[in-house]
């Protein structure tokens, strides 16, 4: 029992920062599903029928992957030029 | 505030230090992966002609200049700004 209060407050504070982070990872998630949703609807549905068909759903797995692959090359992108600038502006 | 169970009346100075340290770290990143989202939904449109074929090398070269002028593009806009309030 007194183990437990001895770091307790650490425990609190390791909690907190994982309540933090899985908010704002939950928020990335949402933009992303939100934004590909948006994208490969559009690419994939463009008569939508009374349900999805195969050749649909193939099409949406594809495009899945595609943008998550489009964003990686994207962020990518960003750091590394957010990198250059910054090595720039530190001369 | 009033509420007594507010986390930060809590907390010794060292601590909030550390949390508010860790929270601009994380808010730094949600604004990196922000801008990621919108750079990616904005070059997606100028790149892809089809969502269902594979990231082919073209399209990914499109990407990365996509970002590249665009930022370029603000750059090149805010000296501008600059040299023309200067007038």
């Amino acid at each position: 029992m007194s183990m437990f209060s001895l770091d307790s407050s650490k425990t609190k504070k390791e909690e907190l920062k994982q309540q933090i982070r899985s908010e704002f990872a939950l928020a990335n998630a949402q933009e992303l599903i939100n934004k590909m949703s948006e994208k490969c609807y559009s690419g994939c549905v463009p008569k939508p029928g009374k349900s999805l068909s195969r050749t649909e759903t193939d099409c949406l797995s594809k495009c899945m992957k595609k943008y998550l692959e489009a964003w990686n090359m994207v962020s990518q992108a960003y750091t590394r030029r957010i990198q250059e600038e910054s090595a720039k502006g530190s001369k | 505030m009033s509420t007594p169970n507010n986390a930060s009346a809590t907390m010794d100075p060292e601590t909030q230090k550390e949390m508010a340290q860790f929270l601009e770290v994380e808010q730094s990143r949600a604004q990196l992966q922000q801008a990621v989202h919108r750079f990616t939904d904005m070059c997606w449109d100028k790149c892809v002609n089809n969502a269902s074929t594979p990231l082919d090398h073209g399209e990914e070269s499109c990407f990365v200049n996509c970002v590249g002028r665009f930022l370029d593009t603000s750059v090149f806009l805010v000296k501008n700004l600059d040299s023309a309030q200067n007038l």
